[in-house]
Formats: C-alpha cells, structure tokens, sequence
C-alpha cells in the first residue's frame, strides 16, 4: 500500500511518472504514420513558402522599404525567425488542451483523472513531448533556411535564442493549462483556440514589426509575452532593435510567474466544477 | 495507513443531483434546467476484505456513487471515507488507496500493448521504475496475461481487455477495489471465469475489499458477501443473498409463458387458495405470469385448470424459488433489465 508516501518521495515518483507520460506520447505518436510524414516534411514546406511568398512580393531576400518600418533589411530572416517561435506558440497553447481532449474522445480520461499523479505531472509529461517536438520543427526551419536560402542564420547569439524561447514557454504554458480547463468545461473549443491564436498572431510582432500596426493594437501587444521574446530573439539574431537582455529576462519572468498562477488557478477551478457537474468524461 | 474504524468504506448520506441545460442561454429561451436525483441519501459501510455488490437496473445511481467514492465526481451533500480517508478532505489518499475499473472498453489505450498501458498506468499510481517492473509482471501473471502481453489492446478480446483493466486496478496494490459492472457485455462462459477470478484471487486470496455494481442478479448473488438494492438513487434493502431471499414471505415462483393473458383469469388465479399474488409481465411480446406461492405444488392443477378451460396455451411452465430479482420486484415494483 502506497498511500502514506512522503512529499519528498513523493515529489521524485511524480518526476518518474513524466518520464513514462512522454514515453506513452511518443509511443502512441509513432504507431500513427501520417504524423511522421507531416513531422518530415512540414518543415521544409512553411520555408519554401515563406521564401516564394517573399520573392513574389519584394524580389529578393532583403527590402529597404523594410527597414523603414523594422530597422533591418533582412525582412526574411525576420519572418523566419517570428514563425519559428510561433510553432512554439501554438502547441504551448494548444498542446496539452488537445492532447486532453483526445483523451476525452477515446474515453481514457476518467483512469487518467482517478490516478493519483498531480494533473501538473500529466501537463508536464505532454508539454516535454511537445515542446520537444515544437523544438524539432523550429531547428528544421532555421537549418534549412541557412542551407537552402541565401539567409544568414544561425549566428552565435542561438543560445540567447533558447534561454528566451525557454522562459517564453512557461507563460504560453500558464495560457495552456487554461485553455485545458476551456475544455473541461466546453469540450469542443477547436474554433475558439484557433480564433485566439490567430488573434495573437495578428497582434504580435510575427511576420511584421509594430510599428505597422494601428497605435491601439500595438499597445494591447505589450500585454502579450511573445512580442518580447520574439523582439529580444531579433535583436540578438542582428535584426530589429531592441533593449538589454536583462529586461526581456526580468519582462519575461513576470508574465511567468503571472501567467502560470492565473492559468493553473482556472484549471483547478474548472476541473472543480466538471467533477462536480459529473463533466469529466461526456464529450 | 489509515485513520481509525473499521469499515472500508463508509457511506453517510451521499446525494448527488445532476442539473443539465441550466445555463444563462437556456433561460432567455425560457427553458429551465433539468434536474436528475441520481443519488438519494444512500447510507453504506463496507467492511474489510468484504466482497460487497451495489445491484439496481440501468440508471440506478450505482456508476455515480462509485464515481463519487474515486473522486471523479463531488457529491452535492453527504460525506464518504474510503480506507479511512475522506473523499473531500484528502482526495488524493483516496486515490492511493483504490484500484477502479470502468464498464468502458476504451478505459484503456488501444494503440499501446497490455503491457505498455500498464507500465504508464503504473507510473501515474507514482510507482518507481522498480516497482513498475516487479507489479507489471506480476499482476499480468497473475491475470494469466503473460502470453499477450505485448499485442496491442485494439487486438484483444472484450473480456481480455476487461481483464488487463483489472490488472491496471491492482497495480498499487490497493486495499479497496471499485468495479463498475465487471462483466457487461461478456459472454457467459467468459463471465463465468471473470467472476471466479474477482472472487477467489482477489477478494479472497489477495484480501482485497471490492465494491462492485451490478445489474445482472446471479452475479451479485454468485459473488457478493452482501448486496445493497438501489433504485432511483436510494438504497431499499441491504442483506446477504440468502437473508434477502428469505425476506420473500412467499417460497415458491411459478412462471408461466401463455398465448395470451386476459384479465378475467389472472382474477381467477388470483383466487385460488394459497397463491398470494400474481405478476403479470411481458417478454419477446408474450404475457408472462409469475405467481408467488406458499406451495406450488398445492395449487398447481388449480391454475393450470382454470388457463386451460379458458382456452389459452401453456407455452412454459416452471417453478423455482425466489431470486434476487424476485426480491428486488418485490420491494421496487419493477426488475432489473430497464
Ligand atoms: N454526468 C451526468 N449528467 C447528467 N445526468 C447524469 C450524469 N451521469 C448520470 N446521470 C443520470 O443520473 C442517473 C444515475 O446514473 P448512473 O449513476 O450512471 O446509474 P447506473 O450506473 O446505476 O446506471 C441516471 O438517470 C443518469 O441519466
Ligand atoms: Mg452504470
């Protein structure tokens, strides 16, 4: 009988118990096929994309109209990179909400919920998969950028990139685990996720700079993590301007800590009220 | 381990009422909420290593009172301890402390093997690698799962996958089980063994307390130490099998599949002496008659005297001593197969 185990002891197992949650991910990920070939071939597409949109419209890998508004040239370095963190930015949002709706519609939710292991742990376990993945894209992106296009990436600065792309994560995941109770409590909320994403994608600094966006828009993107994290990346990628490191650390920690308590706080208020409505399971 | 009495788990006052279609959108188009009484009050204590089955038709409350005891779903009233711990207050001892196995099929992963969903199942009962290890093998051993444990559950059978179901349940080694409709949808011969297996390796052998449900009545009364009857969400008699059965004043059934039932006979068969009542029921659109009696063979050539002169044929005729079912009609007005 297990059911006088110390915090301590308790908190190692739940690290045990991540490590066989992304083992089962990856399990279960590997015996659907399509997902290997989308895996393979996703990243070299979005480039190829991005480089024949760019081309069709400007003509070269470079514009100074461009940097007029962003203060480089490189306008396609710029896009790459912007859409590179923004796959981290819609599994983190999405990822886990997803992953527990699947559960939900195969109707192994309820022996998930009934285990004692914190639902964080079950979090953390889909976040590393997903994460990981995420991170296999975006480096796709970037070698393959450097490889084929006359770009220049991958500069030293990368490093700087992780540690920013890795604080970034916390605060989309804080986003995460609210959107995971969204789906306790309204099941199907595909639209709505991929209304928010878009808006977010819209609002922030992705694919343009700020300063081509209506002064109201602009300033409601202050509110939103990833037009720092993807301002410090540029920065210290040598495209677009940009404050000390520092402060985007400092900026980025805040919405951590902000983000993950109000989003774990919703979650727990959410899966309260599924438990008590008798919603875990009814798809 | 655990904080105090006896009981395994103990019931007191439990009720939980579901309310559907309550929201603010349903009330500007002036629908109300629907409310369902699932749970009414239900009073129960289990002992240890007692094997103890909630029986009650469809819709009974059975499968949210077992919910309710693994904290899957919060009571509206009324309190429960599960191995000592207070469902409420320290939900997750509750769940450190049981074992639970779901009527669902698909409570298990059919992409991954027995084995893969019980090594992750496992890890999420906050097992060490080790330990892993170690119950995996031995509860698929002891299952007799060995052979199939690396086929991928989409392959198994229903009733295998049942079984790798209570394998997932034991792997903690909990004190208490739940198990909500073990056999539903198995064939018979596989029910059989299903049974034999909860009864003598689990609950006997390996001491485990089981709080199972029900609705087929030879499995509570095959299995169950004691039974609780549950109908609408309450409890209406709790017993041993043969204390419910002899709480029957009558002792003898007698069935009878006719050709037709008109009301004037049954009146007629009502009559007859020593026959305490008759039931008249339906099943695949024939009139069945069951009349509850003192003796059967004293009013036996009675009632066959009176179906045959009204010119209606006997298709079957038997006799038998009262089932839990029998009692269950008895005290509800209505059976088990709803
Ligand atoms: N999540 C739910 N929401 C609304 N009604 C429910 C829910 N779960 C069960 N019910 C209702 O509560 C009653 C009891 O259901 P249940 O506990 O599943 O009974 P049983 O397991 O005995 O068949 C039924 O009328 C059922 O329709
Ligand atoms: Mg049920």
């Amino acid at each position: 009988m297990y059911d006088d185990i110390g915090s301590w002891d308790r908190a190692v197992r739940e690290v045990y118990a991540i490590r066989y949650i992304f083992h089962k991910e990856l399990k279960l990920w590997k015996r659907y096929p399509s997902r290997i070939l989308f895996m393979l071939l996703m990243p070299f597409l979005s480039i190829l994309s991005l480089y024949f949109q760019g081309m069709g419209l400007v003509g070269s890998t470079t514009s100074s109209a461009f940097a007029d508004v962003a203060g480089t040239t490189e306008y396609l370095v710029f896009i790459i990179l912007g859409s590179a963190l923004f796959i981290f930015v819609s599994t983190a949002i999405w990822g886990i909400g997803n992953s527990i709706r699947r559960e939900q519609m195969m109707g192994t939710l309820e022996s998930l919920w009934v285990a004692p292991a914190s639902k964080m742990t079950i979090f953390m376990g889909i976040a590393l998969f997903d994460g990981l993945f995420s991170a296999y894209v975006a480096f796709m992106q970037l070698l393959l950028s450097s490889l084929l296009l006359p770009v220049n990436l991958l500069v030293p600065q990368a490093l700087v990139a992780v540690l920013i792309t890795f604080l970034l994560m916390f605060a989309l995941y804080g986003m995460g685990f609210m959107f995971t109770g969204l789906v306790l409590i309204y099941k199907e909320i595909e639209d709505f996720t991929n209304l928010i994403t878009q808006t977010i994608r819209m609002m922030t600094p992705v694919s343009y700079p700020l300063s081509v966006l209506p002064a109201p828009v602009a300033f409601l993107a202050l509110f939103i993590p990833l037009t720092y994290a993807l301002e410090a990346i540029r920065g210290y990628m040598g495209v677009g301007a940009t404050h000390s490191l520092g402060y985007y650390v400092l900026v980025l920690l805040a919405f951590d800590v902000a983000f993950i308590a109000t989003g774990s706080r919703l979650f727990h208020y959410a899966d309260t009220r599924a438990r008590r409505r008798g919603e875990i399971a009814t798809h | 381990m655990h904080s105090g009495d006896d009981a395994a788990i103990s019931i007191t006052n439990l009720s939980k009422v579901f309310t559907r279609g309550g929201g603010a959108l349903n009330r500007m188009r002036g629908k109300g909420a629907r409310h369902t009484v699932a749970v009414d009050n239900v009073t129960l204590e289990v002992r240890e290593h007692e094997l103890f089955g909630l029986l009650g038709p469809n819709g009974a409350g059975k499968t949210s009172i077992i919910k309710m005891l693994s904290t899957l779903l919060i009571p509206d009233s009324g309190s429960a301890t599960v191995n000592g711990w207070d469902i409420l207050a320290d939900p997750f001892r509750v769940r450190m402390s049981i074992g639970l196995t779901l009527s669902s099929e698909r409570q298990l992963y059919w992409k991954l093997s027995a084995k893969e969903n019980l090594e992750y199942f496992a890890s999420l009962y906050l097992l060490r690698p080790a330990e892993i290890r170690e119950r995996v093998d031995m509860v698929l051993h002891d299952l007799g799962l060995e052979e199939q444990q690396d086929m991928l559950v989409e392959n198994f059978s229903s009733g295998n996958r049942q079984k790798v179901a209570l394998a997932r349940a034991l792997l903690n080694d909990p004190p208490v089980l739940f198990l909500d409709e073990p056999t539903i949808g198995l064939d018979p011969s596989f029910s059989q063994s299903f049974r034999t297996l909860i009864k003598k390796t689990i609950n006997e052998a390996e001491k485990k307390t089981i709080l199972l449900t029900t609705h087929y009545m030879e499995e509570a009364d095959q299995l169950c130490d004691r039974v609780a009857f549950i109908d609408r969400g309450s409890i209406v008699a709790i017993g041993t099998p043969a204390d419910l059965k002899r709480s029957i004043d009558e002792k003898e059934i007698l069935t009878l599949a006719l050709s037709s039932a008109p009301v004037e006979m049954v009146q007629r068969i009502q009559r007859v002496e020593a026959v305490s009542h008759v039931e008249c029921q339906e099943r695949d659109g024939r009139p069945i008659l069951k009349v509850y009696t003192d003796s059967a063979s004293s009013c036996m050539q009675d009632i066959v005297g009176i179906v045959t002169s009204a010119g209606i044929h006997i298709l079957s005729f038997t006799t038998a001593k009262p089932t839990l079912e029998d009692v269950f009609i008895k005290l509800t007005g209505s059976g088990l197969d709803v």
